[in-house]
């Protein structure tokens, strides 16, 4: 897994790979991500899955996935996995990100799921954001484009 | 009747490590709706703590100064009770003659049985009014509004609702079984649904708030208990210093 911030963590899906990921900070939750041609990804497609290690989805998180919402503009993946799953909570800013990076992946056809933690999904369901989740059984069916 | 309510006060806290008997309830706590309703039966109420909790031994001095019609005790009772009280999982008060001695609490999360026992509340003040008229009046059928509350036009208020004097309420959706506590703030195009704002508390603009509980920075899912800090300010914050 690469780290491409301080806060984002980012793992790439290829034909091959079909490794173990375990939450940073949280070893004991893990989950199999399923190679590229498990998820019938198109040849040449990419998917990523992207970890966010912060509690609070802040300003900073959200400088640092200013990268994430540029690849899904310019379509460089297909499908992005970002587990939330560390997540506690967020502040306007970090809002205003994952709402963005929703609405850039439903324009640009990036297909994207989420996995968030009872609390920050509680701090999602008050502000009225909806996210299509997943769950690691469901991620072998994931809805490409 | 002397009725015993034996109370363990390890769980059932939240926001300000709050004891569960001094939770918000309108303009009350649980305590005081427990003791109106012992009073309405001609009852008083015993609580058993299992060890000596301050805050709720000040709250019941200071509230129940001389007709005593709530004591509290620390330990069990050690002779034979004539009856004893609880909360049930719907928010009932529950009073059971005989010796069995029962937790106040069901075996389920705090949050529900207190939203159980908000609910009850507004079905009783939509059913019967309310009896403090002087402190809330019934603008609608089943709404509720205190003093000195500023409520935008475009406001929609739906039955059952209560809100608290000195609360404001911009061009939000209130209801129903919706609680906004005293000198609260609810910003335009919110949403509260099942949920209670508690007193002093800001609610920032675009929020859908159902089944939650809101204040103290923080959200309280009240089916299942959890609860989420909220840092930023624009979204939930404290007014009261």
């Amino acid at each position: 897994m690469r780290r491409l911030h301080r806060y984002i963590h980012i793992a790439r899906i290829t034909a091959t790979a079909n490794f173990r990921v375990s939450n940073l900070g949280l070893p004991n939750v893990e989950m199999e991500l399923p190679a590229a041609a498990a998820m019938e990804l198109p040849a040449g497609a990419l998917a990523l899955y992207v970890t966010i290690s912060g509690e609070c989805l802040n300003r900073a998180v959200a400088r640092e996935g200013g990268a994430l919402l540029r690849g899904c503009i310019r379509r460089e993946y297909s499908l992005v996995i970002l587990d939330m799953n560390l997540v506690r909570t967020a502040d306007s800013a970090g809002l205003r990100w994952l709402a963005r990076l929703k609405q850039a992946a439903d324009w640009y056809n990036v297909a994207l799921l989420t996995r968030a933690s009872a609390t920050f999904a509680l701090v999602l369901r008050s502000t009225g954001l909806r996210l299509p989740e997943f769950t690691p059984a469901r991620l072998q069916a994931a809805p490409l484009a | 009747m002397r009725c015993h309510a034996i109370i363990d006060r390890a769980a059932h806290r939240w926001v300000d490590d709050t004891p569960f008997l001094l939770w918000e309830l309108g303009l009350k706590t649980v305590l005081e709706h427990w003791a109106d309703t012992l009073y309405a039966r001609n009852d008083r109420l015993i609580l058993w703590l299992d060890e000596i909790d301050s805050r709720v031994l000040n709250f019941a001095n200071e509230t129940f100064p001389l007709c005593r019609n709530v004591t509290i005790r620390i330990g069990v009772p050690d002779d034979t009770i004539e009856c004893c009280t609880f909360l049930d999982a719907g928010g009932n008060i529950v009073f059971r003659p005989g010796a069995t001695l029962t937790n106040y609490l069901p075996a389920q999360a705090a949050s529900t049985t207190w939203f159980n026992l908000v609910r009850r509340w507004l079905d009783d003040l939509r059913a019967s009014g309310s009896v403090t008229p002087e402190l809330e009046e019934e603008i609608r059928p089943g709404v509720f509004v205190g003093h000195h509350c500023r409520i935008a036009r475009d406001a929609q208020l739906h039955a059952p609702c209560w809100i608290g004097s000195g609360a404001t309420v911009g061009g939000a959706v209130v209801g129903p079984y919706a609680v906004v506590g005293e000198n609260a703030v609810v910003a335009r195009r919110t949403r509260i649904v099942e949920s209670y704002v508690l007193r002093d508390t800001f609610v920032g603009e675009h929020l859908t708030l159902d089944g939650v509980v809101a204040g103290r920075r923080q959200l309280l899912d009240h089916r299942s208990g959890v609860t989420a800090p909220v840092p930023d300010r624009t979204i939930l914050h404290t007014l009261a210093p």
